[in-house]
């Protein structure tokens, strides 16, 4: 009798166990097919980049021999690739320091807009759903030589117009104002999801000591959103790195090769040239300082998902 | 759970059968037709009839016509003829034939074209010579050119008259009369000067001007012709003749200015051209005219760009993909491609009186258009014409800098093109 009640104490166990088990594994059953899907997706594409990238596999020429590291010592030596990196890493800094100055400033905005919150929430988000060539016509038509509205309203007040496309500064900054139109709305809702986790009695037990707003801002909201801050510079960082569907219709990459990105050489070099290896490598290249930098913000801003 | 366990599988099962699916392309379908799957470069290049015409008279075939992009045709061509999945006929820039053959993608129809010119020559001979030359690479033919496309001079005649103006027959005459033209209201010339587009304009420019090409297809921009060009595109910029913001214009820009008046000519396509008689009556406020020549040289060049239609290495009935370039090509058929659209390489179309009537412009063409040369092209043709746009973007950028200095540091980029 005794022994039967053991066994039944054992057996019910056993399927407590199994049963928390299953519940347990549910969330990575269900992450599975995404998981899937990423690795045989990307996963795929970056072995085959990586492996590509170490063969001379040119769309002109029907041999692909393996050449080691060649293509990488090629582009540290190639002028026109160091002209796109030097161009990328402004592009990612302007874009970067922009976007995220924005980004807070709007989510801080949005945090203290009570009144119709979720309307302005969902109308920031915009930018982030028009296309990319769509941001770039846009930007186009607003900064063209001649008949631009920029232009049209420095005429109107009697000021000289700028030719904004046609002059390699201006142009960068072009490109850096509408890449930061189209991924700012994106960093503002990560800080706006960081802004709301504070506790609110924090603010108000800070008011009640007297602290003032730039007090409150410098020593409760940014220390607590420092992760956030992270999150949203690797997306800042990470899109500016691999921006080019904005560019390449807005100056694809002039006047000269002034706003000829990272990204946007890979292109041309792929798809233009056809050489296929080159642009892999390149690719390459753009995942190692997508990955670095990722890394520099997790480990400044203390990203730590297990606390 | 075992719901969503089977809902998974079911997905994975689906999933892994599309990849493993069939990748042989389809070359006869249930009934025992002739499959031939065509890629057109633009929606614009199919016959209104889309081939109703030619199932009738073709039972035995079937045409599967689609549309991918002319400037990713290549690309996807490969990658699926890679695969197996690569349609019959696929229309391409012609500067990237050469590519094509050195990855034995295309194949060689030289004997079927001889078999047209023996079995049926009079539809052969309506074909100029350039169609065939278009899509050749060393001396065979891979596929036809059905279309071409000259870039010409177009002129607000207008202005011209207002000003008392010749339409000019040098360069060195255009850049007077774009001088006298250049006022507050308008530019004196408009050109393409930005990165969006090869740099068509350019080398058209450069052959017009009596640019040579080395055997490899290479041009010699550090030569009499390239310094002058270098130097037209200077002046240009240097005396203001253009928007200043032409280094950054696309062909868009340039048609618009032309057509709104605010430039006094410009260098066109000829597949422009019915948009501009939309706006404007040739002739009467518009007027066109083959490139003019550098001054010195006698008899300038026309050069001609083209969209061959290019044969697979693994199409498997050629004899049924000539009858679909013979229907492309057939004088009923091409005549309302060419007429609402590119010029054909079809002279009894060219010179018949509706596509006269429809192109009025077409008459003032005839002898410089059948004298055409299709552009040269290098293996490594990308590469060229990024070359080539970054040497028309430092003239537009440095308009005092050395014309030979420039062509001088160009052709060391160009001629390593050839190692």
């Amino acid at each position: 009798m005794a022994s039967t009640q053991v066994e039944t104490k054992t057996s019910l166990t056993q399927k407590l166990k199994n049963s928390s088990l299953k519940k347990k594994s549910i969330p990575y059953l269900l992450v599975f097919p995404a998981i899937l899907f990423v690795v045989g997706v990307l996963g795929y594409a970056i072995v085959a980049g990586v492996l590509m990238s170490l063969y001379d596999m040119q769309l002109s020429f029907a041999d692909a021999p393996f050449i080691g590291l060649q293509n990488y010592i090629y582009l540290f030596t190639d002028s026109t690739f160091l002209n796109s990196l030097f161009v990328s890493l402004i592009f990612v800094f302007g874009s970067v320091v922009l976007g995220l100055t924005l980004s807070l400033s709007f989510a801080l905005s949005l945090y203290k807009c009570k009144r119709s919150g979720n309307f302005f929430k969902a109308l920031s988000l915009v930018p982030y759903l028009i296309s990319g060539i769509a941001t770039a016509i846009m930007f186009r038509f607003l900064f063209s030589g001649d008949v631009g509205l920029i232009n049209m309203i420095l005429s109107t007040f009697g000021l000289d117009t700028v030719n904004f496309l046609a002059n390699p500064w201006w142009a960068l900054l072009i490109c850096i104002l509408a890449n930061v139109w189209f991924v700012c709305p994106f960093a503002t809702l990560i800080l706006l999801s960081g802004i709301q986790s504070v506790d609110q009695e924090l603010f108000d037990s800070a008011k009640i000591d007297g602290a003032h707003k730039h007090h409150i801002l410098l020593k409760i909201i940014l220390p607590l959103i420092a992760p956030m801050m992270g999150i949203s510079l690797i997306w800042l960082s990470f899109a500016s790195f691999n921006m080019f569907d904005v560019i390449l219709p807005l100056t694809n990459g002039g006047p000269g090769r002034a706003t000829e990105v990272m990204a946007l050489y890979m292109y041309n070099v792929a798809f233009d040239e056809l050489q296929y290896s080159l642009g892999s490598t390149v690719m390459v290249i753009i995942l190692f300082f997508n990955v670095l930098t990722s890394l520099i913000y997790l480990k400044v801003f203390n990203v730590n998902y297990s606390e | 759970m075992k719901k969503a366990c089977s809902v998974l599988l079911f997905i994975f099962v689906i999933g892994l059968l599309s990849a493993c699916g069939d990748s042989e392309g389809s070359s006869s379908d249930a009934d025992g037709q002739k499959v031939v799957e065509v890629w057109f470069g633009r929606e614009d290049f199919i016959p209104e009839d889309n081939f109703e015409k030619f199932h009738e008279e073709h039972p035995d075939i079937k045409v599967e016509a689609d549309v991918v992009p002319l400037e990713q045709a290549v690309s996807d061509f490969m990658r699926n003829h890679s695969a197996g999945n690569e349609p019959d006929i696929v229309q391409v820039f012609h500067d990237n034939v050469g590519t094509m053959v050195n990855q034995n993608a295309l194949m060689d129809i030289s004997e079927y074209v001889s078999q047209w010119e023996d079995n049926e020559p009079d539809t052969f001979n309506k074909i100029l010579s350039q169609a065939w030359d278009i899509a050749s690479w060393e001396d065979k033919v891979y596929g036809m050119g059905v279309h071409v496309g000259p870039y010409w001079h177009v002129y607000r005649k207008d202005l011209f008259e207002e000003a008392g103006l010749e339409i000019p027959e040098t360069y060195d005459q255009l850049l007077d009369a774009a001088r006298e033209l250049d006022t507050d209201e308008h530019e004196g010339y408009a050109l393409v000067g930005g990165r969006e587009h090869p740099a068509w304009w350019f080398s058209s420019l450069f052959v017009s001007m009596d640019g040579e090409y080395t055997d490899t297809g290479l041009p010699v921009i550090d030569s009499e012709a390239g310094h002058y060009l270098i130097e037209f595109y200077q002046t240009l910029m240097r005396e203001e003749l253009i928007d200043p913001s032409a280094i950054s214009w696309s062909s868009g820009e340039m048609r618009g200015a032309f057509i709104g008046g605010n430039a006094a000519m410009a260098p066109i396509g000829d597949n422009i051209f019915p948009l501009i008689q939309e706006e404007m009556n040739y002739g009467e406020e518009w007027t066109a005219a083959p490139q003019p020549a550098r001054p010195g040289v006698g008899d300038n060049t026309h050069e001609i760009w083209g969209w061959p239609m290019m044969v697979s290495s693994n199409a498997e009935h050629p004899e049924a993909v000539m009858e679909v370039f013979k229907y492309l090509s057939d004088t009923e058929i091409v005549s309302e491609v060419a007429q609402r659209y590119q010029p054909t390489t079809n002279s009894e179309v060219m010179s018949s009186d509706e596509y006269q009537e429809a192109k009025p412009w077409a008459a003032d063409f005839e002898e410089e258009f059948a004298n055409t040369i299709i552009m040269p092209s290098h293996v490594k043709q990308g590469e060229v014409m990024n070359i080539l746009i970054d040497i028309q973007q430092e003239a537009l950028q440095n308009p005092d800098k050395n014309p030979a200095d420039i062509a001088a540091e160009f052709q060391t980029e160009l001629n390593a093109l050839d190692n």
